[in-house]
Parts: structure tokens; sequence; C-alpha cells
């Protein structure tokens, strides 16, 4: 097959991470990052599909960063950044932890989790608890508000700005909404619910 | 029925051609090639060698059984990472090819592994997406995918309704069960197996299974055929009742310490005989 890595994984996402971000009510694709993770881009578009989500943008099991975050939050949108840094290369990670700085963000290097020993789930606790299996891989994220974490690391923040709020999540949770967990699927509802009462 | 046996039990300091005279001499009708297991088919083997390995096998008088591979442990298809799936479809795609210039229509994989860190949920919906892909390059090269039962290895499909559940849900008459009939265990039994799957057995793995000896350090469940506790009676009314007259492939365990020889032909005897049904 004639086709590298890269534009194997590219091929793969583009369709769900189009539809993850399509339709009339939601905004454009963005252009700077890239889905490695496409069962995470399919869970999100699953998750997601035929709701109400105007001013809501996901970035799904995302390596890299896209520059025109920083301004759809400040404009009031919710923005949803999934890392995937620890499915990508080196410097995936380097443009995260320079778009994220911005917002007063400040993530670690990802963690093997399986490495150290049996992980604990995702706690997730807000805008409701919920807890959802690990990824094999986290990014810890310092600052803004911790609204998640996985065996004593912070790997999930909310950070406000502007008109707008950034939820940072380290632990990818769109595998486990592609793969129908009942609990990641009542969290990012009760998301879009808080997005819509502006209460993000 | 034909009797075949993997090469990947011929001793590897013996090479190829001497395994394939060891095999005809010891009565088989054909070899089954194991991607990855051996030297001489490998990844990396180029097209004009497995050209090559298909004269040497015309030239034992043999034909090639089926193609299966040892890789999928390592890079499941079930994997997490989408770059150890890429890896996976890539040695599924060439087993694929494989077969075609080797003239056999089925090859063998390992198609979901469970484990504490990718859990069964995930594993049965990713397994079910990554066939459904493979199905398409194996239809028009009219290759059939055996998934083979590893039940107990695997984690994952443990009986013969959930397995059939599976097979519906990848949908592709392209993709059935390699069935093996020592590898059920105390899980059940290989004659309900193959009267639920009937004609989606693509081929046939044989070897004996001790069902209540557990694992335990280097202690093995497998044996040679009639010293465990399979019901071969009941597996040779099972087959006649469906229909199946293809392939038994012989996969045992090398655990002769002298005599390595001695193996294969032991193996095409007791093959011989459940064949004839006089047991």
């Amino acid at each position: 097959m004639g086709l590298s890595r890269r534009s194997f994984l590219g091929a793969l996402a583009a369709v769900p991470l189009s539809r993850a971000f399509g339709g009339s009510t939601r905004s454009a694709p963005p252009v700077g990052a890239t889905c490695v993770l496409p069962e995470s881009c399919a869970g999100f578009a699953r998750a997601l599909a035929g709701r109400e989500a105007p001013h809501l943008v996901v970035f799904p099991g995302t390596a890299g960063w896209d520059d025109s975050i920083a301004q759809r939050v400040r404009s009031g949108q919710l923005v949803i950044f999934e890392s995937a840094a620890g499915f990508a290369e080196g410097g995936a990670l380097q443009e995260q932890q320079a778009g994220l700085r911005a917002f007063g963000l400040a993530i670690e290097r990802p963690v093997a989790l399986w490495t150290e020993g049996r992980p604990s789930y995702l706690d997730l606790d807000w805008p409701v608890r919920a807890r959802v299996r690990d990824f094999s891989h986290a990014v810890a994220v310092r600052g803004g508000e911790t609204v998640g974490a996985l065996g004593g690391r912070p790997v999930a923040a909310l950070q406000r700005a502007g008109a707008g709020a950034l939820l940072f999540l380290g632990s990818p949770v769109g595998p486990a909404l592609w793969s129908g967990d009942p609990q990641a699927h009542a969290w990012l509802s009760s998301v879009l619910a808080a997005h819509l009462l502006g209460s993000t | 029925m034909r009797k075949s046996i993997g090469d990947n039990l011929v001793p590897k300091e013996w090479g190829f051609e001497k395994g394939l005279a060891l095999v005809k001499k010891a009565g088989y009708d054909g070899i089954e090639l194991w991607l990855g297991a051996t030297p001489w088919f490998r990844l990396d083997t180029t097209d004009a060698q497995v050209r090559e390995l298909r004269r040497k096998v015309d030239d034992a008088g043999l034909v090639v059984s089926n193609v299966s591979n040892s890789l999928d442990w390592d890079r499941p298809l079930s994997s997490r990472d989408p770059r150890v799936r890429e890896q996976a479809v890539r040695h599924i795609t060439r087993q694929i090819e494989s077969a075609q210039i080797l003239g056999t229509d089925a090859i063998l994989v390992v198609a979901g592994i469970v484990t504490e860190e990718t859990p069964y949920q995930e594993v049965y919906p990713r397994t079910v997406e990554g066939l459904q892909k493979l199905a398409e390059t194996a239809a028009p090269a009219r290759v059939k995918i055996g998934c083979e039962n590893c039940c107990s290895e695997q984690r994952f499909l443990m009986s013969p309704r959930e397995f059939k559940l599976f097979l519906d849900d990848v949908g592709s008459p392209w993709v059935g069960l390699h069935l093996d009939v020592g590898n059920i265990h105390d899980t059940g039994f290989p004659e309900q197996w193959i009267e639920i799957h009937g004609p989606r057995i693509t081929r046939v793995h044989v070897k004996d299974v001790m069902r209540h000896r557990g694992r335990c350090g280097n202690e093995s469940v497998y044996t040679n055929l009639f010293l465990g506790d399979n019901n071969w009676k009941a597996i040779r009314e099972a087959f006649q009742k469906v229909g199946y007259d293809g392939w038994l492939i012989a996969e045992m365990e090398a655990r002769y310490r002298y005599a390595r020889d001695q193996q294969f032909y032991d193996t095409a005897a007791a093959m011989d005989r459940f064949i004839s049904g006089q047991l």
C-alpha cells in the first residue's frame, strides 16, 4: 500500500471528524489539528449527532494544536480539547504545551498508565460525576479548575477565558463514547446542557 | 478430509526443504505456512520469494492448506493504539496476498485479544470493524479469513453462541471460524461448536487437551491426539453431520525431546485413524 501512516490515519480520521463538527448549528471543522484516535472522532460524532450545540467545538483524540482555539474560546465557544499526545510523536506535545500556556494551563509528558501497574478509572466531577475507563495514556494538567483525575493525577481542567471556556481532557473520553459507556454519554450530555444554560 | 501440519513445528535448523520432505514422508497432504514464525516466511519475504516457497511445496508433492500468522499476539487488530492496528492490517493483508500466491483460499487470524488494559467492551466493536474492513480485501482475493477460537488465551468469544453472534455482526461470507478443537478446554465441547458453525468453518486445527489440568508453570494442557479428553468420536460425527470435508491441520506443541521427527509420524497416524473412523 503506497499510503503513509500519517495519511492513513488522516484518511480514517477525516470522515468522523467532519461529522463531529458538521451540521448547521456548529462551527466549521478546525484545520490545524489532527485526530489520531479515529475511535474518539467516531465516538464524539456519534454522541453529538442530531444534538443542538451551537457554540460547541470538539477536538477529539488530537495531536498538535489549532491556532483558532484561542479566538473560538474568547468569542464565546466551549472548546473540548482531548489530547492524544500519548499516541503521537513528540512534537505534538510541545505544540499543545505552547497552545495551552496561553490559557494558563500546563501539561506534562504523557504517562503510559499500565507500565505503572493497574490504573484507576478517570473520575470526572463536572458538570456531573462520571467514571470512565482509562485509555492507556494520560496527560496531567495544572491550572484552571480541575474537573477530572486519574489515580490522583489531575487530567481534566476547565478554564474560562473571554466569553467562552476550554475543557481540556488529558485522558481520552471519546473511545468510551464510541464503545457505548453510559457514564461517558451521560457526562457529555451534561456538558452540553451546562453549555446551553451558559454555565460554562 | 485431508491432513496438514504447520511448518512452525519444523525445527528451524532443519530448513524448509528438509521439513517439507519430512511432512511428505510422514504422509501429510499439505502444509500450513506460518507468517512470522519461521525464517523462511516473514513480513519482508517478497512475492518472488513466496513464489519460490510455493515451488518447493509443489516439488515436494504437497499443497499449502492455509496461511497462519504468529504476529497477532503482539500486534492485535484490537489494540487501542491505531498505529498497532495499522500494523495488524498490514500483516493480515500480507497473509491474504501470500495465500493467493501460494494457491490456497484460507488464512488464520487471532482477531481480538482481551487484556486487563484493553477491555472486552472495546475489543468487540474494534475487532468487528477491523474484520469488516479486511473482508473488503479478502473478497476480491477470494480468500477466507478464519478467526481462530483461542478462547482462554484471548479471553474473548468464549462460547460458540457468542462466536456466532460475533460472525453475524461482521456479516461477511469471507470471515468465518478457524476451529481449533483443542482450544475449548473445559469451557465447552468442540462437537457443539462444529454443529453451531457448520459451513462457516474455514479450516480445523487438531490437537488434544487435558481439560482438568490448568496451566501451571511450564505444564501444558495440550497433548497428542487421543491422549487428552476430547471426544474424538463425537467430533468426527459432528463433522459428518455438517458436511465438513476440508483440511485437518495438526497444531502440536513440539514436546518430543528425542527423535523430533517422530511427532510428525505419530500425529499423521492418529489423524489417519480419525479420518477413517477407526476409533
